[in-house]
């Protein structure tokens, strides 16, 4: 009984913990008007390991606190069709083009980070956990768990990615994001998914569609592509 | 306020119970299907909508809702990084750069492809 309360309180505190850790990092981020490196993901997660460190607590147990907050991105998952059901004319007018630049995108993302792992000699680990870089949190933890890889470096290696897309890439697609917003919120969305879309909603608002539909899609690719990879890449 | 914030919330439980049913059906059928649960889920959940309109209005608020505080439920996957702080302090130079370098070759490519089957498709 006296277990199962324990228990019980660990996780509530371990959820309440994450939701006020979040909530402030929105309001922080907010302050720095959303500035790219302000990301509430990243600074929630130094406010909770700080928090972790001055009460002398392991990660381990805050991660066993939290589980039922992973089971949440199962149905979060799902919820992403709301928005490929919303863009369905978008989906249907853009069609080949955008379908076919993501495929393209998608099987570039994860077969140059693979290329430049092995050329630069990290561990198997780190290797298989790039190989999600390129595609939202929710859908990298997914397919980690089906093809039997490291979920939690994939879903924190993904949000360097997505932090990583947005302080290089205005750089290197400078004039298609002054003359074909299209194109540029596509390569947002693809190459730093969520973190691409708040950075589109902020530069070129009036591509934010494609960018999320690129988001979406993405997931989708690399979900149906990575498994029929995994073999010839890891292996 | 108080019951405002309850009809608010209300409102959101047919659809959370609804993609919380798909997700499951995605898991149970992920293991014939080889794919991720959530993800069959979700296709599941765009064919609904196709065929039910108002399976979409009846559901969006609890997808509204998902979708709002999915950082904070990605959250504890950024904390649990810190599980790997040996392997990656070991390898963080080398995973800087590959993580730039992959970001610009995938980002540039997705852009000039769709640049180029842009241009094919209206020159057809």
């Amino acid at each position: 009984m006296t277990e199962s309360l324990v228990t019980g309180l660990t996780i509530v505190g371990g959820i309440a913990a994450t939701a006020l850790a979040y909530w402030t990092a929105v309001r922080i981020s907010g302050l720095l008007r959303q500035h790219p490196l302000a990301n509430p993901i990243l600074i929630a997660a130094l406010l909770i390991l700080a928090g972790l460190i001055v009460l002398r607590l392991p990660v381990a147990s805050y991660m066993h606190s939290v589980e039922p907050l992973r089971w949440l991105l199962g149905p979060a998952t799902v919820a992403f069709g709301l928005p490929i059901y919303r863009q369905r004319a978008l989906l249907l007018s853009a069609g080949k083009a955008l379908i076919g630049a993501l495929l393209i995108g998608s099987f570039t993302g994860i077969v140059s980070a693979v290329a430049l792992a092995r050329l630069f000699g990290v561990s198997t680990n780190t290797m298989q956990a790039l190989t999600t870089k390129s595609v939202t949190s929710p859908f990298a933890i997914a397919i980690m768990e089906r093809v039997g890889g490291p979920s939690e470096l994939a879903a924190g290696l993904v949000i360097l990615t997505g932090l990583v897309g947005v302080a290089v890439l205005p750089a290197c697609l400078k004039r298609e994001r002054e003359r074909d917003p299209e194109s540029y919120a596509l390569a947002m969305g693809m190459a730093a998914h969520i973190v691409g879309n708040q950075h589109v909603a902020r530069v070129a608002p009036q591509a934010l569609s494609i960018a999320g539909l690129a988001l979406t899609v993405a997931g989708l690719a690399t979900t149906v592509m990575l498994p029929l990879l995994w073999g010839w890449l890891i292996g | 306020m108080v019951q405002r914030f309850l009809r608010s919330m209300a409102s959101t439980l047919p659809g959370l119970a609804a993609l919380a049913g798909l997700a499951l059906l995605g898991q149970w059928a992920s293991g014939f299907a080889g794919l991720p649960g959530p993800v069959l889920g979700l296709a599941a959940y765009v064919a609904l909508m196709a065929a039910v309109p108002g399976f979409a209005r009846a559901t969006q608020a609890g997808a509204e809702l998902l979708l709002k505080i999915l950082g904070a439920l990605i959250t504890p996957a950024a904390v649990g990084l810190a599980l790997h702080r040996n392997e990656l302090a070991s390898e963080a130079g080398r995973l800087a750069l590959i993580i730039v370098l992959s970001t610009v070759i995938t980002g540039v490519v997705t852009a000039y492809a769709y640049k180029a089957l842009r241009r094919w498709g209206a020159g057809k």
